[in-house]
């Protein structure tokens, strides 16, 4: 303690005592501009300093500043400003003069000393070995997304990210380098401002297949950086939990200083993307009629006396008007575009107010915002009003206190969409021969579910959000080089949504009433110790532990029969039950780093957590989790002197392991739950036991390297990497004859190869500059073994699309049968008989009918009629009768192979136009409504796709559509027809702003003030033939995606907003 | 020293936070019950049991599907076009079940799902590791007998294929999660469910309860033989339970469907029960309810069946149908908090008459017809043909599970609109293909 003392009290002393003399005595002064180098535009904000003092200013709104009463003699000046080279400037100091000094400064392209925030701390760019993209505030700003993780699309190599729908508060998925994952979530671990947080979905599944995101919560202006860590040395401090990538959000925070104040505004439009053609009335019931009668024809031809029948077209086609969904007259005089009646133009208003200053002592940062989105589907309103406090005090030199509140309220509007109803309807089973309104003014069959315009009307489903993500932190300085951290915080989610039918739907109302309560508590203690030793070995040292403890909470309650439409509540029903929901988590990790550096060359780094979760047994409990990273800046060697052309040039590895525990609670133990049957308790299983379960791991190799050339003027890096996932949690599915489907195991291993690029090029620097940023990712996904398995996307958590999970495929291949085209007139083709058994008995055998191929020889000739759709069978051969057993095949990649962003940067004087687009290419995505919905089965009641108009009519006829009939089998299987190259290339952002001169701000005392229009997805290139190539149907799983049914579009949107400061 | 102090008061408070910190791992379910507590009581044995019936009711077994699954593959329902089908309706209604339809597949999982819960309870009583009374032991062993037999059953009369003679896997005891049993052959697992009939009948209370009891086995019991054609012991066990004087016809047709909250019921023998707040009924609603929107309605042609066959006296044409805007509607499951009827003595009556009508009993299979045609308001017949024996069954039964086993008992050369012979393999279930892929042993349909 001595030494500290003398070090850290009575050094300053001397030191301040020995000054005084001069301080007292002999003073000057210094003054001048800071200008930019290249544009010579005057830069407020630019600190400068006396090297190796507390003295110093700022510039002020012209660049100007003044330093007073400076010593006689030489000192050096520091010149700083963010994005700028830093300069320092010997100056000697004459007594009572000013000395002028005008400084340019150029801007810093390289950035190497930025800092960069990792897992428990933060490093400069230069030092970092492991590889992690960061996106910063400007990059996203004022983007109209109601949730961060879509700005960042196109932005981040090696992150590739999805919307998945047009909604106002919808799902995003994201994926890091590839999937890692089968069953656990492969959605990576959120961290903001070091706490983990809530994430997913917690609205009911009461027929919404399209979810809210707890994450549009975040309000997007409080986001000062995301960092993205991507391979392993950088995300396996997180351990367990870090093998889909960690996403690191950095709030804002305040700087010493004046007040100042940012305020800005936007209203945006917004329509659909794209629009869906589908049949208007005459045309439903021209083709509709058409089917009727092919199917008569080919009864007669068949000589199937019940079909004959049943398909009469006597009387005028009595039997056809009979069985339309709706009667002749009706059917032939109306014409109902539905689709029409779901949309609107959306609206969009956002306007946020942020205060941030502070002195030494004090910062601090409180910031509000209120947004009213008004989605493009008709009523789907998302309403968030987000308040923010971030509070740091200098309680001591040697202790630090802060405090972080971020709290949000929201009210989001459910509509029904997909399968469920509302828009999804529309295009889909409500008919344009169905009236909205019946002949008295009433809805028209309002119960029928068809009437999406009477279920909007009847259906009123809200949910209000509370979201609260607090931190209280202290920093204890022990040593200049050891310090001491520990935090505490909080983040709670509380929901309560309210669900109310009337009898316009249905026969008895119907109210539904629950409540979520999520808390989330966190702490972490840290030890960190830095030093520089002999001016060129640097070391340091971080040790801590962290606690996590997550808890949820559910109940709801539903009745029937309210004796007041006034009433809505469900305590107010006859008829009502109540339900609910308990469970809960804990992590407990302890967790250390080293990193080492010798002369800024050679970089070296090395961490290891241990982590133990609740979600295994007892014995299984812990992992453990290391990484090491390797760096070799070759530009800082002498031999590269040599080659001026080269800035900056450092290569980097790693290699480490990290792991997925993202499985739901509970999965270890062997449960019963609870069962009634005629109101009596009773109990059946619900999971077999697994005592060994444990940690799902993921290796990863990545190699990487990072160059800057001409001064900056191009920058960039590489990366390869090389993923391996092993002890995957699998839900194996296992003989049902036992009683369960499946047990939970860990078992398989998958991998994921990739490649990442980015450049960042600035191709005009002077008055007019222009930027241009590209990044390119792919990414290569296998599953090696999965001990034989073929698992569906429902086996593995998710919804139905034909997705499975198999070895030697990307996960979630599609098992599709390969359509071949249309038979353009009655033929015959000869093929193999798969079920060829030496029994032949011509009597048995039906060439047509393939139930009865045991019985037929090892080849012969099938028919085919005009108009039949053909395949393509296990032989290659091609046929009109098909086994889906048999002759199905492995097709298509729901992830894209190839994806990123291609933006440009152009600023003229105050104008600037930024051009961003985006792009994923070689995905593809299953329309799972195709078979429905595109001439598969007139009969359904399902209204058809246009293009059903190049349907097969006569022989001769050359096309892809088959022939109509009433009823056909073609819309009882998932054929290849339905899989589309979903590859797009999408004008993301285009943003046009002017930033007024200093001239025009100074007179209404603003510090800046821009205007700016900004269009998001404004152009799509795309072969897709479905309502926009980027959907998904589910988010939730890893095997279901890359699938569509009836799922809304994305929303194109027009925004002017304005900016200002003071 | 100050700054010591509050460092170290500081290591304190978390040295202190930091030994709590193991519990956090400590999580345990509310919610649910370890496999160890299951089982381990008298109590635990009962109400896994009710576990048992509590799956039976599922919408993919005894709660709606099936009965209607058959309805399906025959053609009796058609779409109504007020509530789109579902994709693996259409196979139905196509004949093109696939490996992956989820109809069938949950069908298979449910009912080997309940199977496994009452082989588990059954291991318990015979190992006699659990103190149960012995009256109870009795009662809960019959019901088990009872509940599997019910499955067994039905699953080789969907699954069992006559070109082959493969039935479903015969489970009777608790299995490992890694075994991969065969097909057993139609006529063993017929064989087992006529044995553990036998016993559930000597096991369960001769008396009338809200689950199974003596009766509903016997009756049961009168079904299997009557499927496999042993019409004298199907006369037997009808008889049994005709005579035993605690059934008898309801007056009202209707009645059968509407009767909610009765301990006892009249005609029926064996029902899923409903109670307050806790119904069976709701996916049968959901299937031919017209106020729910229904997927179905009676096919065309049953229509006809009765226009022409027994016209305006039949009660049973005028009151289990409505026809609305055009379009006919049965009104069997009308009723939202109905129990479904699984066994009801107007089927036994039929199933005897048959039974006399093989043995060449005319006058007493004329006078078994007879009781349920008057009930049904209709003139009672002097005379039968088998012809007429089958559509008596057709109307009297129709979505009640009946005509489409029927159709196949009696070999019908032309099932559905596609005419298909009654041993099409199109007629049959697909065995689950996510079975087929964990089980080597299994062979598809």
């Amino acid at each position: 303690m001595v030494q500290i003392l003398l070090k850290k009290i009575i050094a300053p002393v001397v030191i301040f005592l020995l000054w005084i003399p001069l301080a007292i005595g002999q003073t000057g002064s210094v003054e001048g501009t800071v200008a930019d180098k290249n544009t010579g535009e005057t830069l407020p904000g630019a600190n400068v300093y006396i090297e190796g003092t507390t003295t110093g200013v700022s510039s002020d709104i012209n660049g100007y500043y003044k330093l007073e009463n400076i010593p006689v003699g030489e000192i050096s000046l520091v010149i700083s400003y963010v994005g700028y080279k830093s300069i320092t400037q010997l100056v000697t100091v004459v007594e009572g003069r000013t000395a002028t000094l005008d400084f340019q400064i150029e801007e810093d392209r390289m950035m190497l000393d930025e800092l960069i925030v990792v897992g428990y701390g933060t490093s400069r760019k230069r030092a970092i070995s492991s590889s992690i993209s960061k996106v910063k505030v400007e990059e996203i700003k004022d983007i109209p997304v109601p949730t961060f993780e879509t700005a960042l699309q196109g932005r981040a190599p090696g992150v590739h990210i999805t919307t998945d729908n047009g909604m106002a508060s919808a799902p995003v998925t994201v994926r890091v380098r590839g999937t890692s994952s089968i069953y656990s979530s492969s959605q990576p671990l959120y961290i903001v401002d070091g706490v983990p947080i809530i994430t997913g979905s917690y609205t009911t599944s009461s027929g919404y297949p399209d979810k809210s995101n707890v994450l549009s919560l975040i309000n997007p202006n409080d986001i000062e950086s995301i960092e993205v860590l991507k391979d392993a040395s950088a995300a396996a401090i997180y351990g367990a939990r870090s093998a889909n990538g960690v996403v690191l959000i950095t709030t804002k925070q305040g700087q010493a200083g004046k007040t100042k104040f940012d305020v800005g505004y936007y209203y945006g439009i917004s329509d659909v993307t794209n629009k869906l053609d589908v049949l208007d009335g005459p045309e439903y019931l021209q083709f509709t009629k058409e089917a009727w009668t092919n199917s008569y024809v080919r009864a007669v031809k068949n000589n199937n006396q019940t079909n004959i029948a049943r398909f009469d077209t006597a009387n005028n086609y009595e039997k056809y008007w009979g069985s339309l969904a709706v009667p002749k007259e009706l059917a032939q005089n109306t014409n109902t575009d539905w689709i029409d009646q779901m949309l609107r133009k959306g609206q969009i208003h956002s306007v946020y107010l942020n205060a941030s200053g502070g002195d030494e002592k004090t910062r601090f940062f409180i910031g509000g915002t209120y947004d009213n989105n008004k989605g493009i589907l008709l009523n789907n309103d998302f309403e968030r009003i987000t308040g923010k406090v971030k509070v740091d005090n200098n309680a001591f030199k040697w202790l630090t206190l802060g405090m972080n509140v971020g709290i949000t309220y929201a009210n989001y509007v459910q509509v029904p969409t997909g399968w469920a109803g509302g828009l999804g309807t529309a295009q889909s089973r409500s008919l344009p021969i169905m009236p909205i309104y019946d002949s008295t003014g009433n809805y028209y069959d309002p119960r029928g579910g068809t009437n999406v315009v009477a279920t909007l009307n009847s259906v009123d489903y809200r949910s209000y959000q509370f979201w609260l993500l607090g931190d209280i932190y202290a920093d204890v300085k022990i040593t200049n080089d050891f310090s001491f951290r520990a935090d505490f915080s909080m983040n709670n989610f509380f929901q309560r949504e309210t669900m109310y039918e009337s009898t316009i739907t249905r026969e008895d109302a119907r109210g539904e009433d629950r409540r979520v309560q999520v808390g989330n508590y966190n702490m972490n203690y840290l030890l960190n110790y830095r030093k520089t030793f002999n001016g060129v070995h640097s070391l340091g040292v971080m040790a801590g532990m962290s606690v996590q403890s997550v808890r949820q909470y559910d109940v709801g309650l539903w009745g029937e029969g309210f004796p007041s439409p006034e009433l809505k509540n469900p305590t107010s029903a006859t008829r009502r039950d109540g339900y609910g929901f308990e469970t809960g988590y804990g992590f407990l990790s302890y967790f250390g780093r080293a990193t080492y550096s010798y002369s800024e060359k050679y970089w070296a780094e090395v961490s290891v957590r241990r982590d133990g979760s609740s979600r295994f047994g007892p014995d299984r409990r812990f992992g453990t989790f290391p990484a090491f990273s390797l760096g070799w800046t070759l530009s800082e060697e002498d031999f590269m002197n040599d080659v001026p052309v080269l800035t900056y040039l450092k290569l980097r590895g790693s290699y480490g392991l990290t792991g997925n525990a993202e499985i739901g609670n509970f999965r270890y133990f062997g449960l019963w739950g609870t069962r009634r049957y005629n109101g009596e308790p009773g109990i059946a299983p619900t999971n077999i036991a697994n005592p060994d379960l444990h940690w799902e791991e993921t290796s990863q190799l990545d190699i990487g390297l990072d160059f800057g050339l001409l001064e900056g003027r191009i920058s960039g890096g590489m990366d390869y990497y090389y993923k391996y996932s092993s002890e995957m949690l699998l839900e194996k599915n296992i003989p049902q004859t036992c009683g369960m489907s499946s047990v939970i195991q860990n078992l398989g291993e998958m991998e994921n190869t990739g490649f990442e690029f980015f450049v960042v090029t600035n191709n005009l620097i002077k008055e007019f500059q222009w930027t241009t940023e590209f990044n390119f990712s792919y990414n290569k996904n296998e599953i090696i073994n999965i001990e034989g398995q073929i698992i569906s996307g429902g086996d593995a958590g998710g919804t139905y699309g034909n997705n499975y999970a198999m070895e030697g495929h990307p996960i979630g291949a599609w098992r599709l049968v390969e359509f071949y085209g249309v038979q353009p007139e009655d033929g015959f083709h000869t093929i193999t008989n798969a079920y060829y058994t030496g029994n032949v008995d011509m009597e048995q055998f039906n060439p047509n009918d393939i139930t009865t191929y045991e019985y037929g020889p090892q080849q012969f000739d099938v028919s085919a009629e005009g108009g039949d759709p053909l395949f393509v069978n296990q032989y290659g051969e091609v046929t009109p009768i098909w086994d889906f057993d048999k002759d199905f095949g492995v097709f298509g990649n729901p992830y894209p192979k190839f994806y990123g962003g291609f933006n440009n940067i152009f600023r003229y004087k105050g104008f600037d136009l930024g051009v961003m687009f985006t792009y994923s290419l070689g995905n593809d995505v299953y329309r799972d409504d195709g078979k429905f919905f595109e001439g598969g089965n007139l009969g359904s009641n399902w209204n058809q796709m246009k293009t059903i108009e190049e349907r097969w009519q006569k022989p001769g006829d050359q096309t892809d559509q088959p022939i109509l009939l009433w009823d056909s089998e073609l819309s009882t299987f998932n054929i290849t027809k339905y899989l589309n190259d979903a590859s797009y290339v999408r004008l993301k952002n285009i943003t046009f702003g002017y930033n007024f001169p200093r001239s025009i701000t100074q007179k209404l005392h603003f510090t800046n003030l821009r205007v700016y229009i900004m269009g998001t997805n404004i152009l799509t290139f795309t072969n897709y033939p479905g309502w926009d190539p980027e959907v998904n149907r589910d988010n939730s799983a890893n095997v279901t995606q890359g699938v569509t049914y009836l799922s809304p579009p994305q929303a194109k949107t027009w925004t002017f907003g304005i900016n200002f400061g003071f | 020293m100050k700054k010591i102090n509050y460092i170290v008061s500081t290591l304190v408070v978390i040295g202190i936070l930091m030994t709590s910190c193991n519990k956090v791992l400590d999580v345990y379910p509310t919610l649910e019950i370890s496999d160890e507590t299951a089982l381990s009581t008298a109590e635990g044995l009962q109400t896994a049991l009710i576990g048992a019936y509590d799956r039976l009711q599922s919408g993919y077994l005894y709660g709606g599907r099936i009965w209607v699954g058959g309805d399906m593959l025959a053609d009796n329902v058609k779409k109504s076009g007020d509530y789109a089908l579902v994709y693996e309706e259409i196979q139905f209604m196509e004949k093109t079940l696939s490996p992956d339809n989820l109809i069938t597949a949950v069908f298979w999982g449910d009912a080997y799902f309940t199977i496994n819960v009452v082989n588990r309870i059954l291991e318990v009583i015979k190992t006699g590791e659990v103190e149960v009374p012995a009256d109870e032991k009795t009662r809960i062993k019959g019901e088990c007998l009872f509940i599997r037999s019910l499955l067994y059953f039905d699953m080789v009369r969907y699954w069992g294929n006559p070109n082959n003679g493969l039935g479903v896997p015969l489970i009777l005891e608790p299995t490992a999660i890694d075994e991969q049993p065969s097909r057993a052959a139609i006529t063993d697992v017929t064989a087992q469910v006529i044995a553990d009939l036998q016993d559930a009948v000597n096991l369960l209370p001769r008396e009338k309860q809200e689950r199974a009891d003596s009766y509903a086995a016997e009756a049961l019991l009168s079904r299997v033989y009557f499927y496999n054609k042993n019409y004298a012991e199907a006369a037997t066990a009808a008889s049994h339970i005709i005579e035993s004087g605690e059934y008898s016809l309801v007056a009202d047709v209707l009645e059968n469907y509407l009767d909610f909250d009765v301990a006892v019921l009249d005609e029926i023998v064996f029902a899923l029960r409903s109670a307050p707040n806790d119904y069976s009924c709701g996916t049968l609603n959901g299937f031919f309810r017209k106020a729910s929107t229904p997927r179905f309605s009676p096919s065309n042609k049953m229509m006809e069946v009765f226009r022409f066959l027994s016209g305006e006296d039949d009660q049973r044409f005028t009151k289990l149908f409505a026809t609305i805007e055009g379009k006919t509607y049965t009104t069997k499951y009308d009723n939202r908090y109905m129990h479904i009827p699984v066994i009801r003595l107007a089927e036994l009556y039929l199933t005897r008459a048959e039974c006399r009508l093989e043995a060449g009993d005319t006058q007493g299979a004329v006078a078994d017809v007879n009781v349920v045609r008057e009930r049904a308001g209709l003139d009672p017949v002097t005379s039968l043909t088998f012809n007429n024996m089958y559509w008596e069954r057709f109307q009297e039964l129709f979505f009640e599970g009946d005509n489409f086993h029927n159709q196949k008992r009696l070999q019908k050369p032309k099932v559905s609109n596609l005419e298909l012979p009654w041993n099409s393999p199109r007629l049959l279930y697909k065995i689950p293909q996510r079975e087929i892929d964990v089980n080597p042993n299994m062979v598809q349909n």
